[in-house]
């Protein structure tokens, strides 16, 4: 049975290395050919928000939106828990066109299916 | 089954440092119970979690992470280190070594070998379960 990999970022970008290290996970990961699937939920959900400034002059870090759209462009899915989205009032319009948003039930779903080979961060 | 069993493959992801936190202990007891039990481990560590694989660590009351690395490895863990995450902490010292598959480090125990993600993604292939540690 083909592996799938379920990489679970729950830092939001910026203040912590973990979305970051989430993605290059993620794309390596596709990059060899596995199914790769992104969960974005608690503060992780601020990755999905569109229109991030390329930071080279902020911290030096490369922008987390080219990353997500990177990993759409190599057919990565990134789901969007839309509860912890609404919580910190982050709407979908607000959010990269590449992020699919997700209920609680259809997380859980992703996780029964993907969940025997799943990375926090 | 004919009394052939398959050897399950545990792949553990460590994101935490040593001492700031029980991850990497935990981790290590869990690789242990996991090879004590027949299953093949292996470690990948990354973010601060590269620093576990550090020389001459001498904590005075804590679990000596470096002596843990050693004898999961000697019973027969893979240990990989990010090599990104390992040059941005200053341990990466040259280029990849092909012959050896890794790149140098004096600073790093032979036990772990500094490696790119794609090793991640090796060991993702060929396991059973991942479990990390350090991610929250």
């Amino acid at each position: 049975m083909p592996k799938k990999l379920l990489v679970m970022i729950i830092h939001p970008p910026y203040g912590h290395e973990n979305a970051f290290a989430g993605f290059f996970i993620a794309m390596a990961s596709l990059s060899k050919g596995l199914d790769t699937t992104v969960i974005l939920n608690c503060g992780g959900v601020f990755t999905a928000v569109k229109g991030q400034k390329e930071s080279e002059c902020l911290l030096s870090l490369p922008s987390i939106e080219k990353q997500l759209e990177d990993i759409v462009e190599l057919g990565g899915r990134i789901l969007v828990d839309d509860t912890s989205a609404e919580m910190r009032g982050i709407r979908r319009e607000d959010c990269n066109p590449g992020v699919e948003f997700v209920s609680a039930e259809e997380l859980m779903k992703a996780i029964k299916e993907y969940g025997e080979l799943m990375v926090t961060l | 089954m004919l009394g052939v069993e398959i050897m399950k493959t545990l792949t553990i992801l460590l994101l935490g440092a040593p001492y700031s936190s029980q991850y990497p202990e935990f981790a290590i007891k869990i690789a242990k119970c996991a090879l004590d039990r027949g299953y093949k481990v292996n470690m990948f560590l990354y973010g601060d979690g590269v620093h576990a694989g550090m020389k001459n660590q001498s904590p005075k009351a804590f679990y000596n992470i470096e002596n843990g690395l050693k004898e999961i490895a000697q019973k027969g863990a893979t240990i990989l280190s990010c090599s990104r995450c390992s040059a941005a902490r200053g341990y990466v010292e040259g280029e990849f070594d092909d012959k050896l598959q890794r790149y140098p480090s004096s600073k790093i125990i032979d036990e772990v070998r500094i490696f790119s993600l794609y090793g991640f993604v090796d060991f993702i292939r060929e396991s059973d379960r991942i479990i990390t540690f350090g991610g929250v």
